[in-house]
């Protein structure tokens, strides 16, 4: 096997890059797990429609920057619906409800979109401004790549200050944690627990775009990767961003690496990562225990 | 000010409260005492909306807030200050006074007031405004309860057993906060166990058990009456 120090720099620069993918799906599950108690299974859908609502508005308006910000907010939409109209009656039941009901949605989603667009996948091209690759030093890297990690980085950033440092983002975080103290202090949490369903979604179709030209538009681009993904919260911990953020880029360089080195290993690799760590660490690696309680 | 009147609340199929009515009148502090189990704490939920009642109403100024949701019924000035207190662990001591403000139909420059106000009554909190709420003692933690339920500028505070598992010192501490609380015109539903600060605070007492009120007097009448103190509270 050809093995050198520029290899092995590249091929992590590759995982660093499907780990922003990780990072931005699992921050939208983690979210609405986080504060809703709904493990969302229609996620992965909502990331396959990301990837060709912005393959459309593309094709509308030839312009990628507005694919870029109008499918997630179009899949942000979506999310509102479904929340307002499809979990919200299952609030107070157990946590199989919603489970069960975004998995039938997603299947749903996944069967319309084979109707609707085929069963060939679409190609997704870059923009023309970040077509090329960058020199790095020890590698050619292609550019759109390096955008896709440091797209990432800023929804993180933009993220973060949001919870943090906004009046809706202490509702947020409160409501996470107790949300009867928080309903007790005169707060309206239905229209948090919509807006945060929808910022979920939104995310969810923004990873959809971001991918689509690294690895194509089909019906079934979010069946495996939305697995992927619940193992990423998972192992950072049910409901905790930053577990999403750090899990998400270990699992994607944990991907990366096996891969290359090990191909076979590749598809199972996730699971055996969760497995050690919850063998370890039973509630993730910055969970609470009991949030499922 | 606040009516309850023959309430009848049910956790699934259990029928916990079997028409509890009781009353408090503007400025006044009343006691809810009995013994664990006896419906002290779903009483006060059952006001909140936390756990509606199925019959009875509960009336509030007039107004029938029997099924309103608890964040209608807080934004009617009514501060619900639990038993496990619930501060918010993830957020600051001044994050979770400032989540109890947002809603209160207070100004801005009322809201400072307020601030101000429950703070020079602990003024502990004020040493710890940047500190976690999961950091404070079980002490401070009470005091940081009530706090929150001050700043919101409530009308009518429901207290449950303020000074559960605290010491000493500071339970005389926080009986004379409650008792300066209410003196500034905040009327109080109290429920404690421990009978000399219950009995130190209320203008009128209740006695409940298993889902019903057993007595209603003031505090010199049921020190006349061992035999209640005895049935009821088991001292
Ligand atoms: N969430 C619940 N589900 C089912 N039953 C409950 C629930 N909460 C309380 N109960 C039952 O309702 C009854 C009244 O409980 P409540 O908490 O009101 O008592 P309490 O008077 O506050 O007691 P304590 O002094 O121990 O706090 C008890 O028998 C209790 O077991
Ligand atoms: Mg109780």
């Amino acid at each position: 096997m050809p093995f050198d120090a520029a290899t092995l720099l590249s091929q992590l620069f590759t995982g660093l890059v499907l780990g922003t993918i990780y990072v931005l799906l699992a921050l939208g599950l983690s979210l609405i797990f986080g504060l809703l108690t709904v493990v969302n299974f229609s996620h992965g859908s909502f990331y396959m429609l990301g990837a060709y609502l912005g393959f459309f508005v593309l094709g509308f308006t030839k312009n990628f920057w507005i694919a870029l910000v109008v499918a997630p907010l179009l899949l942000g939409l979506l999310g509102l619906l479904t929340e307002r109209w499809l979990v919200r009656p299952l609030y107070g039941r157990s946590i199989d409800d919603p489970l069960l009901l975004t998995f039938g949605l997603s299947l749903v989603l996944v069967e319309a979109a084979r109707l609707v667009w085929g069963k060939m996948g679409l190609t997704f091209d870059p923009p023309a401004a970040l077509a090329g690759a960058v020199n790095l030093g020890f590698t050619y890297f292609p550019a759109y790549r390096l955008f896709v990690i440091a797209a990432t980085a800023v929804v993180v950033v933009a993220l973060w200050l949001f919870l943090e440092r906004t009046t809706l983002g202490l509702v947020i975080r409160a409501g996470t944690r107790d949300a009867l103290i928080v309903r007790a202090l005169g707060i309206n949490l239905n229209l948090v627990w919509l807006l945060v369903f929808g910022i979920g979604c939104a995310l969810a179709g923004l990873a959809g775009v971001l991918a689509a030209p690294m690895r194509g538009v089909y019906p079934e681009m979010g069946v495996t990767i939305v697995i992927e993904s619940f193992v990423v919260v998972v192992v950072g911990g049910m409901g905790s961003l930053l577990g999403a953020i750090v899990a998400g880029l270990l699992i994607g360089e944990v991907v990366s690496l096996t891969t290359f080195f090990a191909p076979k290993m590749a598809d199972i690799v996730v699971f055996l990562v969760m497995a050690v760590v919850l063998l370890v660490r039973p509630s993730g690696f910055f969970g609470e225990a009991g949030l499922m309680e | 000010m606040l009516t309850v009147d023959a309430i009848h609340t049910y956790y699934g199929e259990s029928h916990v409260l079997q028409g509890v009515s009781l009353r408090v009148d503007a400025g006044e502090v009343v006691a809810l005492l009995g013994r664990n189990g006896a419906g002290k704490t779903t009483t006060l939920k059952s006001i909140m909306g936390i756990v509606p009642a199925r019959r009875g109403t509960i009336r509030f100024d007039g107004a029938d807030i029997t099924r309103l949701p608890p964040h209608l019924v807080a934004r009617r000035r009514i501060a619900w200050i639990p038993e496990e207190r619930r501060i918010v662990p993830n957020l600051t001591v001044y994050e979770n006074l400032r989540l109890a403000m947002l809603k209160a139909p207070v100004d801005g420059k009322e809201a400072s007031a307020r601030l101000e106000e429950a703070l020079a009554f602990f003024p502990r909190l004020r040493e710890r405004l940047t500190q976690n709420g999961k950091s404070l003692s079980g002490g401070e933690q009470q005091m940081l309860a009530i706090a929150r339920g001050l700043v919101a500028g409530p009308a009518l505070m429901l207290v449950d057993e303020p000074t559960e598992g605290l010491m000493p010192i500071i339970v005389r501490n926080l009986t004379e906060i409650l008792h300066a609380i209410n003196a500034r015109g905040t009327s109080m539903l109290l429920v404690e166990q421990n009978l000399e600060v219950a009995l130190a605070l209320a203008r009128r007492v209740y006695l409940i058990d298993q889902g019903r009120i057993e007595f209603e007097g003031t505090p010199d009448d049921l020190r006349g009456h061992p035999d209640l103190l005895r049935r009821y509270l088991g001292v």
